[in-house]
């Protein structure tokens, strides 16, 4: 039966149909202002520099603990995410950081951002879950090589209803493992949202197209296409701090899909550049 | 009559039908290591530490008169018992941060030899206290340090639907030279799961184990135990000496039950590296009707 209720969520703990996954990461990235993901760091997920084919949709189905790991579930089941504990100490305490915890779907790897030709995408393969593209969000991340400069790229892309449309958005300059999509369409050393901003009317990305960087920022960057699961503002240094979706989500307990790739992305507040370890768990249930 | 209100838990309360149990356990001689788990009820303090005594691969059912269990009142059947709250702290810098786990252990197989890579068959049929094994998970927990090769671990068991020769699911991975307590296939290693095994796509429960095996002898004389226990509920450290509570009467799972002759035992995951003698202290309400 669905968990729908208080009554179902309590009945899937007393039956064994829930999982609690730790997690752990060590030492990130150096960082303040800026989002991370999590997986540039050793630990538990694995590192996954995202390398693969230039340009190539490179779908994420998890299999084993490559990604946060969950139980397989009867098909007629909805597995739900029920629960995260997260706690983060920095190397220098300055502030709380926010996380955001998400499926990813699948990203282009290795876009070169030296190159101001339009860069064609492959998209042989289609996106593994959220299908349609519908509430599925873009990240631009820079891997494997570091950005020189800040940039501005020009993204086509087929939303979730199926039209073409263009977005110019700035690419900043944040270093490897970083998070990099920006907001505005200047070359400016935007820290930016986590997610790029795409065209007017876009409730979802399908596909992307192309990128053409009008002014390249170096270094080499992934295209990341993920659907954000649910957020998390943590406390003071090392302090767990608990989200129980029923109870902070409105009752709301993100649906997690058969082969979903679960990662964090990570910001601390401003201040000098530290490295961060993250230590906690996500809690699954199912009916 | 089972309490389905605050105005019954108020009743409950106000009429004595709740105990209250502290706890502490200090860690052994050697340091934990960060994202493992460890098992508390080898360790010193209150209650007692067990050695998992019995018949070497021979199922033992636990019990709260076996000794090693933190008290919960006795039985009180016809009534309803249910774990209302809970507080934990560790005194020491180096025991945050944490996870404690609470779990009822149903009971276990000892003598599970860590050096040998044919299959183990354990026997007796284990008695439980949740129909069908429904909720109940295995974790292997090493008695002596295991030696130092490289091994993975297969197990067949028997489902909560009774259906036997249910394998892993994936590859479990147990740590090399792992020491006392350390839950052996828990860690941040690839294919290392913890705090419980993995069970098979659709099981949610242990009714039975028939074998375990290894992939290879982890080449030191060393045994575990292979414990089956129903998780109830958990609580996590942060800071320091600051205790941390936990309402279960507000958070969920929502008032747990605590079935006649629950074994409560602990099992503790280190979020940092935890220094030997690390003493972890808290206490447990309970509250029936």
């Amino acid at each position: 039966m669905p968990i729908r209720t208080l009554s179902d969520l309590n009945s899937a703990y007393d039956e064994g149909r829930w999982h609690q996954q730790r997690i752990l990461k060590n030492t990130s990235v150096s960082h303040s202002s800026q989002w991370i993901d999590v997986t540039f760091a050793s630990g538990q997920p694995a590192y996954d520099p995202r390398i693969g084919v230039s340009g190539k949709f490179t779908p994420c189905v998890a299999t084993g603990n490559d990604a946060v790991w969950f139980p397989s579930i009867p098909e007629s089941q909805h597995r739900h995410l029920v629960g995260i504990t997260a706690r983060l100490s920095q190397s220098t305490y300055i502030g709380p950081a926010s996380l955001v915890v998400f499926d990813l779907i699948g990203y282009y790897p290795l876009i070169d951002g030296d190159s101001t030709d339009e860069q064609l995408f492959d998209n042989s393969i289609e996106l593994p879950r959220y299908k349609d593209g519908e509430t599925v969000a873009l990240v631009v991340i820079n891997h494997v090589a570091p950005a020189i400069n800040a940039g501005v790229a020009i993204i086509k892309y087929i939303d979730s209803k199926d039209q073409e449309k263009t977005a110019t958005v700035s690419i900043a300059n944040n270093g490897v493992g970083t998070v990099c999509s920006g907001t505005s369409s200047s070359a400016s050393s935007d820290v930016g949202p986590v997610t790029v901003s795409l065209a007017n009317g876009t409730s979802g990305i399908k596909k992307i197209l192309s990128v053409q960087y009008s002014v390249p920022p170096g270094g080499l960057h992934c295209f990341y296409l993920v659907r954000v699961l649910t957020t998390l503002v943590t406390g003071d240094n090392a302090v767990a701090c608990e989200k129980d979706m029923y109870v902070a989500n409105a009752t709301m307990l993100p649906r997690i899909f058969d082969g979903a790739w679960i990662g964090m992305f990570e910001r601390l507040p401003p201040g000098t550049a530290r490295t961060t370890t993250l230590f906690g768990h996500l809690t699954f249930a199912w009916g | 009559m089972a309490i389905q209100s605050i105005d019954n838990l108020v009743s409950a309360i106000s009429d004595g039908r709740s105990a209250r149990y502290d706890w502490n356990k200090i860690t052994g001689g050697t340091a934990y290591t960060a994202g493992r788990w460890y098992d508390t009820a080898q360790l010193a303090g209150i209650p007692v530490a067990t050695t998992y005594p019995g018949t070497t691969k021979s199922w033992v059912t636990c019990d709260e008169t076996t000794g090693f269990g933190l008290p919960h009142a006795g039985n009180v059947s016809t009534s309803i018992k249910h774990l209302l709250n809970m507080a934990a702290w560790s005194t020491a810098a180096t025991g945050v941060p944490a996870t404690l786990m609470l779990v009822d252990v149903q009971g276990y197989w000892n003598g599970i030899d860590m050096n040998v890579a044919t299959s183990q068959a354990l026997t007796g049929t284990p008695s439980l206290r949740y129909a069908n094994g429904a909720g109940c998970r295995l974790f292997l927990t090493a008695r002596a340090t295991t030696g130092a090769t490289a091994h993975n671990l297969s197990y067949s068991y028997t489902n909560q639907n009774g259906t036997a020769g249910r394998v892993n699911p994936v590859t479990v991975s147990c740590t090399a030279s792992a020491i006392t307590p350390h839950i052996v296939h828990s860690g941040t290693a690839a294919n290392n799961y913890g705090p419980f095994l993995p069970l098979a796509s659709g099981d949610t429960g242990v009714q039975n184990v028939a074998s375990v095996q290894l992939s290879a002898a982890s080449g030191t004389a060393s045994t575990a135990v292979l414990v089956l226990a129903k998780p109830l509920a958990q609580i996590t450290l942060s800071v320091t000496g600051l205790m941390t509570e936990k309402d279960l009467l507000n958070q969920i799972p929502s008032l747990p039950i605590i079935k006649d002759g629950a074994c409560l035992t602990w099992i503790l995951g280190a979020g940092a590296a935890v220094a030997a003698s690390t003493t972890f202290s808290g206490g447990t309400e309970f509250v029936w009707g």
